[in-house]
């Protein structure tokens, strides 16, 4: 087996399924030893136009510096030119102001080590030994709150703001660059890529495709693939560097002999597969025994065979998500999954012990291979297994909210039965002011004068005519803004009181909140319209728009802030019950720490006469 | 009836390896959880080793019954902590892959270092195995809260 | 006066109205909403969603950095009342003033309605943490009863050896 020295690369990009222009670029200078993915972002073509200019610049500073500066000040120093040049952009063009790009860049310094330059979003991963290492942290405002303990991993997940930038090229002349010297050992693999790959592939499946034993360009074209499969929702760009082999090692006698001597065995496969009730498992039902044993056992030797001889675990990651995946789709249950696979795995475990029996060394290589590849397996349908789980928990979550929602609304009609009665109401004065208002504020509007007053009138009933009968919600709006702008004191108490009489009481979610917005919308719109429509100077016409603006705006403010009063509940329950689970947790912990003693101490208690993974206590 | 055992060979070989598979995952844990790799390490060498403790007490039992037991409370520590399953299958076979490794790296050339590194990777696969019964158990469950629910919100409206 | 020159004859209020004098030139409080009125006046006052996406856009990236919502309305109170005040002051003709007025209105309660959706959201983000919580207490409460069961019996079988 030849030993290859050099490291090889290889990039691709392809703009996606949705976008039309391609805001990625790359640098792929091997003379340089120079390596870049960047992710344009802004309007009109900036993005474009930002990542290119930041290549540009990047490039053309290593290819003046190269040799003259250590490698780490090098590279950062050329992202920070990169910074400048598109920061300087943006400010010389209205219309490119607000363009930025990602940046993720990795210099070789020699065959053992590398450095990795990143700001944004854009990604470097190291593969090694078949595992995937991120070596770059996301720039984002999420991971920034995940940092300081704010959110959890899973909440980041799940966030709005997820993909929203903390730092990019181009905000600012110097940003900030994260830097990471990495040291390379033999069959290593590095990639760069943008957030249009790895939004659209699970990292299992990036980490077997940049696993499989093929040339970085089949490998950088795959990812492509898979991105473009998952929704191709982005541009997407990746570069794939591989560093030089070492000398053969067990693996090469796995990938040869051990993958002939497995697929040697298929025969003896299907046989025991066939003894152990393979073609009566509910998933193969409706198919023939020997449609079964193909579809499902040679499938497995087949994929197994493959891996072997890759040293990855694509295929059977594959397999398993394939054969799962469709039984769940079908509405098919864990047990009949779990059959098969206990099937297939004793099938599998006689097979190698066959094996080594003949050959101990060969069989030895060959246990650890296989065994590997079933924990692959079960990832896969580990993988499947949660992502139903988060669907049922979001279907669950939303039932629970329906119902919550529904005893809301039976609360909220028992609440304005209440309410009609005088004497049950709690008065509107005694309830909590808003928080956030400041009666200190200067007064813009202290009285309106005789003339203005008559106007409004006017405004107001030309606003009230316009108005739909129906639209009863607008029609309180405008009363309410009359009153506001006609108060001589200066507006506040006034819109606080008006806002609660329109608010109401009301549920806190879109169906309860938005139409509320939406009538002070139509309010906001029909009068400014109505001004324009008065006999009045324009002098006056202005004095009206300012006296309907100001109510207005303390109107909507006051709402927005019985909107926040309302919310406020829902984050102290929260806490409430975040309370509880911490003390259960200390609780099981505490226990755990208790049982694990005992354990230990009871270790030298078992029955060794049973075998080895076999023995068991029933609790569980 | 069950009588004392003495500790195996490979549990014991696996106790004198712990440290440095200690040291190798303190090394990776930000790639295992980013929420390990937040941690102060003092703190995550306690999470850590808890887990490799407790496998050096399966290796040594091969007590189904008590991996259950351990994995069961992990998943529920880890719910409690919103990390999706998947991820803490993830940690776990990535804790076993490493051990693994490092079996097979210091004991290179030993009878007893391939025993072990074979070891160390069926009892990753006994620990996937399980986990995916645990979550597939967990599952079933809220699928029935779901059914229950979802007769009583049809019923109600 | 043409969009662009209301545009610009307004964006000199920007001291006064932001009191850089006080907060120094580099985003005082309310900045974003005064580029929003800027970006509004240059089209002629109307509503365009590009703009009021941007605007949308500084708004939830200032909740997302911790700054609490009533904060942020407290801050487009306050270009909302220092604008009329300037704008009185600073232009003579009343139509001008009148599409001024109306952008700044436009702009305040644009602000005041994404704080809302972000409250509604932030309660019905809450609301469904917690019902997970309540499922992963339910998940922590069986294993507890578990690991007593287990306490309890490796106990009884420890004290059965140690008595034999």
């Amino acid at each position: 087996m030849t030993v290859q020295r050099e490291m090889r690369v290889a990039g691709d990009t392809n703009v996606g399924k949705v976008r039309s222009t391609n805001e990625d670029s790359m640098i792929l200078e091997p003379r340089l030893g120079l390596y870049v993915v960047l992710d344009g972002m802004g309007g009109a073509n900036a993005g474009d136009i930002a990542s290119q200019m930041a290549r540009d610049a990047i490039r053309d500073y290593v290819m003046q510096r190269r040799g003259n500066a250590p490698a780490r000040q090098l590279l950062e120093a050329a992202i920070q030119a990169g910074s400048a040049s598109v920061f300087a952009a943006s400010q010389a063009n209205r219309e490119r102001h607000g363009m930025g790009t990602t940046v993720v860049a990795c210099l070789v310094v020699d065959p053992d080590h590398l450095v990795i330059g990143h700001v944004g979003d854009s990604r470097a991963y190291l593969l090694r030994q078949g595992r995937l290492l991120a070596l770059t942290r996301d720039h984002t405002i999420v991971e920034e709150l995940v940092d300081r303990g704010l959110l959890t991993a899973d909440e980041a997940e799940r966030h709005p703001y997820k993909n929203v930038l903390s730092r990019n090229l181009g905000a600012r002349p110097e940003t900030r660059v994260d830097l990471v010297d990495v040291e390379v050992l033999p069959g290593d693999r590095v990639m760069l890529c943008s957030d249009g790959l790895y939004g659209y592939a699970s990292t299992e499946a990036i980490q077997y495709i940049l696993g499989s034993g093929d040339a970085p360009e089949h490998v950088a074209r795959d990812l492509i693939e898979l991105a473009l499969r998952g929704g191709g929702g982005d541009n997407v760009s990746t570069i794939v560097l591989e560093a030089p082999q070492a000398a053969p090692t067990a693996s090469t006698v796995v990938k040869t002999s051990g993958a002939m001597a497995w697929w040697q065995k298929r025969q003896r496969f299907l046989q025991i597969a066939k003894d152990r009730g393979l073609p009566k498992n509910p998933i193969v039902r409706g198919l023939s025994p020997d449609e079964a044993l193909e579809l499902i056992g040679l499938s497995l030797c087949q994929a197994i065979f493959h891996d072997l001889e890759k040293s990855t675990g694509v295929n059977v990651w594959t397999f398993a998500q394939n054969l799962a995946g469709g039984w769940f789709e079908r509405g098919g249950e864990w047990s009949a999954v779990r059959g098969l696979m206990d099937i297939l795995h004793t099938c599998a475990r006689v097979c190698v012990d066959e094996i080594r029996s003949a050959d101990t060394q060969l069989g030895f290589l060959l246990d650890v291979a296989v065994s590997r590849a079933l924990v692959v397996a079960e990832l896969a349908l580990g993988g499947l297994l949660a992502e139903r789980l988060r669907v049922v928990d979001t279907d669950l979550i939303g039932l629970q909210s329906e119902r919550a929602a529904m005893v809301d609304r039976q609360a909220i009609a028992a609440a304005e039965t209440l309410s009609e009665d005088p004497d049950a109401a709690q008065p509107w004065v005694d309830r909590p002011t808003i928080p956030f208002l400041r009666p200190d504020r200067p007064v813009t509007n202290s009285g309106v004068s005789d003339e203005v007053s008559d106007a409004m009138a006017k405004t107001m009933t030309i606003a009230r005519a316009r108005t739909a009968p129906k639209a009863e919600l607008v029609k309180q709006v405008l009363t309410a803004l009359e009153t506001v702008a006609n108060d001589a004191g200066g507006n506040f108490a006034t819109a606080v009181l008006q806002a609660r009489e329109i608010y109401g009481v009301r549920s806190v979610d879109d169906a309860g909140v938005m139409p509320l917005f939406d009538a002070l919308d139509t309010a906001r719109s029909v009068t400014a319209s109505s001004v324009q429509q008065i006999q009045a100077t324009p002098a006056t016409r202005a004095k009206v728009l300012l006296a309907l603006s100001t109510a207005h705006q303390r109107l909507v403010g006051a709402t927005t802030g019985l909107v926040l009063e309302a919310s406020i509940p829902y984050g102290d329950r929260l806490r409430e019950v975040q309370a509880i689970t911490g003390e259960l947790r200390d609780q099981v912990a505490s226990a755990e720490k208790r049982r694990a003693a005992l354990e230990r101490e009871n270790a030298t208690n078992i029955d060794s006469s049973l075998p080895w993974g076999s023995r068991g206590t029933t609790e569980w | 009836m069950s009588t004392p055992s003495t500790r195996s060979p490979l549990a014991t070989a696996y106790e004198v390896l712990q440290p440095r598979i200690l040291q190798r995952l303190l090394d990776l844990r930000a790639t295992l959880d980013p929420a390990l790799g937040r941690m102060d390490e003092g703190t995550a060498r306690g999470q850590i080793n808890a887990v490799l403790d407790h496998l050096g007490t399966f290796i040594a039992t091969g007590d189904m019954g008590q991996h259950r037991a351990f994995l069961h409370t992990f998943l529920a520590m880890r719910a409690a902590e919103a990390q999706s399953p998947a991820a803490v299958l993830a940690m776990l076979v990535a804790i076993g892959d490493t051990a693994a490794q490092v079996a097979q790296d210091e004991g290179a050339g030993t009878a007893e270092g391939a025993e072990l590194t074979l070891l160390l990777t069926k009892v990753t696969a006994t620990t996937a195995r399980a986990v995916n019964d645990l979550i597939a158990e967990e599952l079933e469950r809220r699928l029935g809260t779901w059914n229950e629910l979802r007769a009583q919100t049809t019923g109600a409206t | 006066m043409s969009d662009v020159d209301l545009a610009e004859a307004v964006s000199v209020l920007r001291d006064e109205v932001l009191e850089t004098a006080e907060h120094g030139d580099r985003d005082p409080p309310g900045s974003e909403f005064f580029e929003a009125l800027l970006r509004a006046l240059t089209v002629g006052g109307e509503s365009v969603p590009g703009l009021d996406l941007a605007l949308h856009d500084s708004v939830l990236r200032r909740l997302a950095w911790g700054d609490s919502e009533e904060v942020v309305l407290a801050d487009a109170e306050m270009v909302f009342d220092r604008m009329v005040i300037a704008v009185h002051r600073a232009l003579r003709d009343p139509e001008d003033q009148l599409v001024v007025i109306e952008s700044t209105t436009l702009v305040a309660v644009t602000v005041a309605r994404v704080v809302a959706m972000a409250a509604v959201a932030r309660a019905s983000r809450a609301r469904a943490a917690r019902l997970r919580e309540e499922m992963a207490q339910r998940q922590l409460r069986e294993v507890l009863e578990k690991q007593k069961a287990t306490i309890a019996r490796l106990e009884t079988e420890n004290d059965n050896k140690d008595y034999r």
